[in-house]
């Protein structure tokens, strides 16, 4: 049951009637047994899978507090999911790896750790951590949330507010014609060019690669966006996952708006351990010693980095195009890093030049073509089309094949134009702190309602075929 | 040591670490506040804090802290 089904609408009209219908203090078990029914649909198996995992890591979250061996057991804890996660990603066992596991995981692990930390207390009720876990607009695809910070959103009594519920359906909306029109129309034009990635040159390269890099964040954002959207109709704020990605002007900033919660989740749980142990300790003061200012955050930074990146990869997939995408990410931010003495000499020879708007902007296309370069290991199926496709980039231009390829995707080009306009306007007034909702309040409501309806026919018209395109990141 | 006196040697270590002695910290800086003050520096700042007053912090304090006044917080409940 996917977010643009119907039956998932229908799923989504009755538990909002039936939370806002019943005494406020059911509400979260009302909550709970939509989570029940949500995960269910996609399997038995599965369902009794996020039942168990549930299970143990709550009675590990009490057995962190209680003990005197916290360490101990938090060691156990990381190793019993890492183990579990591995088996599951493993040839002989994938077909039955649960959707959303290595979301909800994550999830169990940050919980545990943060009790391990004495900034969460364990939770005693396991229905009420039941719900944290499985809470459905988060269960497949995240955003991972913190126990402390979702709680006081999920257990609070909540009334139904007008406002909330509208801001909750734009964003519904939004994220449906993200996916429906955007992300799966150009499924259509990009998949069959990696399939095998032979036959095509230069242009047509560089506008597919453009092209699944838009695909990918309409598709997952999109996804986001009708997950808060869902959270919001129930009265709950979740985390938001995407701040305007593209707007960035380095892959470090690009990675701080993009996925933002896998991000935090990594910085808090793997960055930063790392960047305390022994080693990194020791190499600081060596450098200190040595009045190597430089040094003593960029070794240690490039250990934890490189740490990071390889397990962000392994958490994508075993699979050596993952592995190598999230190394391509780690190479550009470390190599970002490293040469920053650089860069502040350059810009330092005219500040004027380099500060202006023009250079941000330029900044600005560098990352995105950067990040949409790195998606050629992120999409295809082996690192064999990746590097022909990456050969065929550059071989020669072809700009007369590119045309052509334009013409036969004319269609779905012409249908894509007006949702990416107003994903980019959308994304520019988000960019510069603008609150689009209420914007477009602030209009006459004739012209509104004009826009309301104008909108449901442009993805009525336009969109995909419905149901038959998964969202790219329930693979993970 | 008073909390001033901390706040004085903390901006130092900021002066330091980010190699930049117009940097003026208040108990409301934060990291929006001090450019280059991203994750990568925030652990070289804690352990030059940590070497200077002379103990660890943990690492709820490390990845909390939201402002220097939570700094000094913890520094003042540790020296």
């Amino acid at each position: 049951m996917t977010f643009t089904t119907m039956s998932f609408a229908w799923f989504m009209l009755a538990t909002f009637f039936i939370y806002y219908i019943v005494p406020k203090r059911f509400q979260w078990m009302v909550l709970l047994a939509a989570n029940g029914y949500f995960y269910y649909q996609t399997g038995y198996k599965s369902f009794l899978f996020l039942v168990g995992t549930i299970l143990v890591s709550y009675l590990f979250g009490l057995l962190i507090e209680k003990t005197g061996q916290k360490r101990y057991v938090i060691i156990l804890t990381v190793l019993i999911f890492v183990a579990m996660m591995t088996v599951m990603r493993l040839p002989f066992a994938s077909f039955i790896m649960p959707l959303g596991l290595s979301f909800y995981s994550l999830q169990c692990i940050g919980y545990c750790i943060e009790v391990y930390r004495g900034t969460t207390p364990a939770e005693k009720n396991p229905a009420r951590y039941a719900l944290f876990v499985s809470f459905f607009p988060h269960v497949l695809q995240g955003p991972f949330a913190d126990y402390n910070e979702l709680k006081a959103e999920l257990f609070a009594p909540h009334s139904f507010d007008y406002d909330t519920c509208v801001r909750g359906c734009y964003r519904i909306f939004f994220g449906v014609m993200k996916k429906l029109v955007i992300a799966d129309r150009i499924s259509y034009i990009v998949n069959l060019v990696y399939e095998t990635g032979e036959g095509y040159y230069g242009f047509t390269v560089l506008l597919v690669m453009v092209l699944y890099a838009i695909q990918l964040y309409a598709d997952f954002s999109g996804y986001m966006d009708m997950a808060v959207g869902c959270a919001l109709l129930l009265g709950i704020r979740i985390r938001e996952n995407f701040n305007v990605p593209y707007g960035s002007k380095s892959m470090a900033e690009f990675w701080r708006r993009w996925h933002i919660s896998l991000g935090l989740w990594f910085k808090n749980y793997v960055f930063f351990p790392v960047q305390r142990t022994e080693l990194c300790n020791r190499i600081r003061k060596s450098m200190k010693k040595k009045k190597n200012r430089y040094g003593m955050t960029v070794i240690p930074s490039v250990i934890g980095l490189t740490v990071l990146w390889t397990l962000i990869g392994l958490w994508h997939g075993f699979d050596w195009n993952y592995l190598c995408y999230d190394w391509f990410c780690g190479l550009v931010i470390i190599a970002s890093e490293l040469l920053k003495p650089v860069y502040d000499k350059v810009n330092g020879l005219s500040p004027k030049v380099f500060q202006s708007k023009f250079m941000d902007g330029l900044r600005t296309l560098r990352t995105f073509l950067l990040v949409a370069f790195s998606f050629l290991f992120f999409r295809p199926d082996t690192l064999g089309i990746t590097f022909t496709m990456m050969k065929n980039l550059f071989v020669k231009p072809d700009l007369y094949a590119a045309a052509e390829f334009v013409y036969w995707h004319s269609y779905d080009l012409f249908l894509i134009a007006v949702p990416l306009i107003v994903l980019a306007v959308v994304d520019a007034m988000k960019y510069k702190e603008i609150d689009v909702v209420a914007k477009v309040h602030s209009l006459h409501p004739v012209l509104r309602y004009c826009i309301y309806i104008a909108a449901l026919l442009l993805i009525y018209i336009a969109k995909g075929d419905t149901g038959t395109i998964g969202f790219a990141y329930y693979v993970f | 040591m008073t909390r001033e006196e901390v706040l004085a040697k903390v901006n130092d270590i900021f002066h330091e670490v980010f190699d930049d002695d117009s940097i003026v910290v208040v108990e409301s800086t934060t990291s929006e506040d001090v450019e280059d003050w991203d994750s990568l520096m925030h652990i070289t700042l804690i352990s030059e804090v940590e070497s200077e007053f002379g103990f660890k912090f943990q690492m709820k304090d490390v990845v909390g802290m939201k402002d220097v006044g939570e700094m000094l917080d913890i520094i003042m409940a540790n020296i």
